[in-house]
């Protein structure tokens, strides 16, 4: 590939890069990504969640509420810079709290979901409803939007009911049997009603998978979505096992398929006479965020936008102020890349947007300021002094909040509050002013905050003021 | 004493020829003065070698030092070349527990002495609590060893008796796999010798020496004593920052008190206090100092004595009978291939159960799935976990971890430790109340190790395991219930 030259530069291919982008494309600007490698969205949860209340409890108040209430109110939360930037444009004045109805994100998410159903990847939800899922080791998982295979398994909308756990024997990452006995502590906590029993956890061998003791989550996908008869065999053993047991719904490892999950489901929904759905996934590997990564690219094709995989952006010149050039290396190969605008969307440590060097954070492209939860800059803090001592703290380590501060156009400031550049935008993890970890918005950032990202890079030219 | 260590080191090489595994060493040599000390090394070394039935010391030359281990610095003169032993000290432990047990002993973990019963001078017993259930109770005995180590002198206080020692940290960095097949030493800061050992799947870089006055239970690992360590082993192996960082590791020395000498030049040797002769107190005993090598030859002393004050005359046999599983070299291709299992999974088992490696694989004979491989970073079968719950005392999951090394690869547990709670769950009976907050101890004890040199990739493995436990309720220290708003 020689040196060329693209109109918009999207460095990062996961879910806010792709959104960006697709926003970007639908403005009628060129533009295309460049990555490096997958990230934290091929083996996240596969669900987006937009406001997860911070006690997981029923009734569940849905994202919009919780946005108003909650994530707005923190003002340098990305929601509210959001909220701001259209109050902005609207002229309404910046303070009036009431009304934190964002246009904005509600237009982000249902774009976010146009999108997915365009690629024959559809997903449920909406800013008015929080979704109460079991995961892998049975305890609650909230989230906003997921796939129907997910959805099904949605506690909040099973009104009466009784859930089988089954499980391949052999695939150690889902135990039915933990499952579905965390499952009933798991009731008690969030309140579900006697209606919505879970009855046993049952390990099996199913038809195609006898004797097998190590077995993976993506061979049971791919076999379910390839081979003739695995589904049918999955569904009747199932049948036969919950025969009796009064069983109406089946919950099983989120490893279903990856092109024909909703095909086999119905398959095995046949054969079984009950409802089954996927748990949510606890940890990578995940076939849930392999499924949305495939999908996020389909889109981004669809969209004629061109992913340049693996393509490391190794540092960008500056001219003037402006952002000017990438110095791309791709294998053995190393060229220049032009663009009028450039938006970053490089994810947090996972994705390698943000690194440590010396012992603290750093951002590796640009060497752009990063700030804490607090606004602080921390540049050249030790990352142990970011770090709680209890393990898995409920805010999260505070080193997994710091990012790159944005105004509310997305564009990532200093700590004045000064664009650092005029063209450039950011957008996703690499954003400070949440948790990425623990702050219950995993992937809703990155869709609403890469929507504005897209809105302001598609500009050819920007206000002075601005 | 190095003629003792090296008789010792041989025997153990025998007693527990399962987990022990030798390493080749080199120690560059830098300068003239570097030279010298090397030939004195080599030549008190060689003496012993035949005692220990090793390799003889020989020098290399840089080429050939550089050969052997291309990463080396190359500004050397020469280098020392030998072998030395090493060993899994959990097994090593459980090993004997289980030889003990075998030969009548009952070995009760998580039972905390919290005091010494005492009648004027004799000491009569122990009172203990169960960690567990919190029960007291106390136990009658004619005689009362005390052999924990940096908690000498506190359990030697309980029967109101005095046995100083001089306690002195040592902490080590892990490294998530193997950077060279050599042990290489260093030179640190303040002259002390640094090494970096491939230690089965993972790499040490150790050790520190700190006097320490607190707790031994409150030692942490600073960011001084990596960077002592680091700074160290960058002169020998100048890209070791490059490695990859996986969780550190603290220890404390119980040494004998020796005052106003450096740490080095204490004395290695150990003390066997009869508390009866140095305080008129009789039935309490008392070990002091020492080191892993000569933790037979200890006991075997301490044995004797207490033989001779229960009138009891019988021959020591640990110096020549196998541990159980030691028997006799397992062949690892025949258990493969018997069992249908990868042989990198049996080298392990062997590693590990010696012998008795069939027996943990024959739990899969009713139950195909045990086969089932739960933690791939160290190739853990779900047998090994429920061998460790049912035949080796382990009752939590920190324990199991101790015994099958699941969670001390490079993911730290992210992975596995769930799959490892629900075998655990099952064997235990646990109800999942406590099963998710034993679930909380194991990361609790992981990030003590993590935390002090959280970087580079780790630090993105941690962001991982974050994300995926954040939501679980009750994973979190305190116990903080559902109910909290933040």
């Amino acid at each position: 590939m020689k040196d060329f030259k693209t109109e918009v530069a999207v460095i990062g291919c996961g879910i806010a890069g792709i959104t960006a982008a697709k926003k970007i494309a639908s403005e009628g600007a060129d533009v295309t990504i460049f990555s490096k490698a997958y990230g934290a969205t091929a083996m996240s949860t596969g669900v987006v969640d937009i406001a997860n209340p911070t006690v997981v409890k029923l009734p569940l108040k849905p994202p919009e509420e919780l946005i108003s209430e909650k994530y707005a109110k923190k003002a340098n939360h990305p929601y509210a810079l959001i909220i701001r930037r259209e109050k902005q444009l609207e002229g309404r004045t910046a303070q009036s709290e009431e009304d934190n109805y964002s246009q904005t994100i509600s237009k982000a998410v249902t774009t976010f979901l146009e999108n997915m159903k365009d690629v024959d990847y559809p997903m449920e939800g909406s800013l008015n409803h929080n979704m109460l899922l079991i995961d892998s080791i049975g305890s609650a998982k909230c989230t906003s939007l997921a796939p129907p295979s997910v959805a099904r398994g949605d506690l909040t909308k099973i009104n009466k009911g009784q859930i089988i756990f089954i499980g391949f024997k052999g695939h150690s990452d889902y135990d039915p049997r933990l499952c579905s006995q965390n499952f009933a502590r798991t009731s008690k906590i969030v309140g579900l009603p006697d209606a919505v029993e879970g009855a046993s956890g049952k390990l099996t061998d199913f038809p195609g998978f006898e004797g097998r003791n190590t077995l993976l989550s993506i061979e049971i996908a791919r076999r379910l979505d390839r081979e003739e008869g695995i589904a049918t065999g999955v569904g009747r053993k199932i049948g036969d096992l919950a025969k009796g047991d009064g069983a109406t719904h089946v919950c099983l490892p989120p490893c279903m398929g990856i092109d024909n999950v909703e095909r086999n489901l119905k398959v095995i929904g046949e054969e079984s006479g009950l409802i089954p759905f996927e748990c949510a996934n606890l940890t990578p590997p995940s076939i849930l965020g392999f499924r949305m990564q495939l999908a996020l690219e389909d889109s981004a094709n669809k969209s004629g936008v061109v992913i340049r995989l693996p393509y490391e952006v190794k540092k960008i010149e500056i001219e003037e102020n402006n952002l000017k050039r990438m110095a791309v290396v791709s294998g053995e190969r190393s060229f220049h890349v032009d663009a009028d605008r450039f938006v970053l969307a490089t994810g947090s440590f996972i994705g390698g947007g943000i690194i440590e060097e010396e012992e603290t954070v750093k951002e590796p492209i640009l060497n752009l300021p990063l700030f804490d939860e607090n606004d602080a800059q921390v540049n050249s803090v030790f990352i142990r002094r970011m770090l709680s001592s209890e393990a898995i703290p409920i805010k999260g380590h505070p080193v997994f909040s710091v990012g790159v501060k944005v105004n509310e156009n997305m564009q990532p400031v200093s700590d004045k509050g000064e664009p650092l550049y005029s063209n450039m935008f950011a957008c996703g993890n690499i954003l400070s002013g949440f948790n990425h970890t623990s702050s219950g918005c995993r992937h809703g950032v990155a869709i609403t905050t890469s929507y504005v990202a897209g809105e302001e890079a598609a500009k050819k030219q920007r206000k002075r003021e601005e | 004493m190095v003629k003792l260590c090296s008789a010792e080191s041989a025997i153990i090489a025998k007693i527990a020829k399962n987990v022990i595994f030798s390493i080749p060493i080199l120690i560059p040599l830098v300068d003239k003065a570097d030279v010298n000390r090397g030939k004195m090394f080599a030549a008190a070394y060689a003496g012993y070698s035949e005692l220990r039935k090793g390799d003889p010391v020989i020098t290399l030359t840089k080429e050939e030092a550089l050969k052997l281990e291309p990463r080396l610095n190359p500004d050397i003169q020469s280098a020392i070349y030998f072998r030395e032993y090493f060993i899994d000290p959990f097994r090593l432990i459980l090993m004997n527990a289980v030889d003990a047990k075998r030969h009548g002993a009952e070995i009760q973990t998580y039972t905390e002495v919290i005091d010494i019963l005492r009648k004027d001078n004799s000491v009569t017993g122990v009172r203990v609590r169960d960690k567990f259930s919190g029960e007291i109770k106390d136990i009658k005995a004619k005689i009362v060893v005390n052999a924990s180590g940096p908690w000498g002198s506190k359990v030697a206080k309980m029967a109101e008796l005095e046995h100083p020692l001089r306690l002195n940290k040592g902490s080590h960095v892990i490294f998530d796999r193997r950077i060279s097949d050599i042990g290489i030493i260093a030179k640190c800061i303040d002259g002390r010798t640094a090494y970096l050992f491939p230690h089965e799947n993972t790499t040490i870089l150790g050790t520190t020496a700190v006097d320490i006055f607190c707790d031994p239970d409150e030692v942490e690992t600073t960011y001084d004593d990596l960077e002592y360590l680091m700074v160290a082993m960058e002169k020998a192996i100048p890209s070791i920052r490059q490695a990859r960082i996986i969780r550190t590791m603290t220890g404390v020395r119980p040494m004998i008190n020796q005052y106003g000498i450096i740490e080095e030049n204490v004395t290695r040797n150990y003390e066997i206090i009869d508390f009866e002769n140095k305080a008129g107190v009789s039935g309490f005993l008392s070990f002091g100092g020492g080191k892993l090598v000569l933790y037979r030859i200890m006991a075997e002393k301490m044995t004797d004595l207490i033989c001779k004050k229960l009138g009891k005359n019988a021959e020591c046999k640990t110096g020549t009978d196998p541990l159980i599983g030691a028997e006799k070299d397992v062949d690892v291709d025949r258990l493969a291939t018997k069992f249908g299992i990868y042989p990198h999974v049996a080298r392990k088992l062997a590693y590990l159960y010696g012998t008795k490696a069939t027996d943990v694989l024959s739990l899969a004979e009713e139950n195909p799935q045990y086969k089932m491989e739960i933690c791939n970073c160290e190739s853990i079968l779900e047998a090994a976990i429920r061998y460790s719950i049912r035949n080796e005392w382990a009752k939590t999951l920190n324990d199991v971890r101790r015994r099958t090394r699941v969670a001390m690869g490079p993911c730290q547990g992210c992975s596995c430790i769930h799959k490892v709670a629900a075998v655990a769950a099952d064997e235990l009976n646990m109800s999942p109340e406590a099963l998710m907050q034993d679930l909380g101890n194991l990361l609790q004890e992981r990030w003590k190790g993590k935390k002090p040199l959280l970087l580079g990739q780790q630090l993105a493995q941690e962001e991982v395991l974050q994300s995926s436990y954040s939501h679980v309720p009750k994973i979190h220290q305190g116990l903080r219930t559902g109910e909290e708003e933040s």
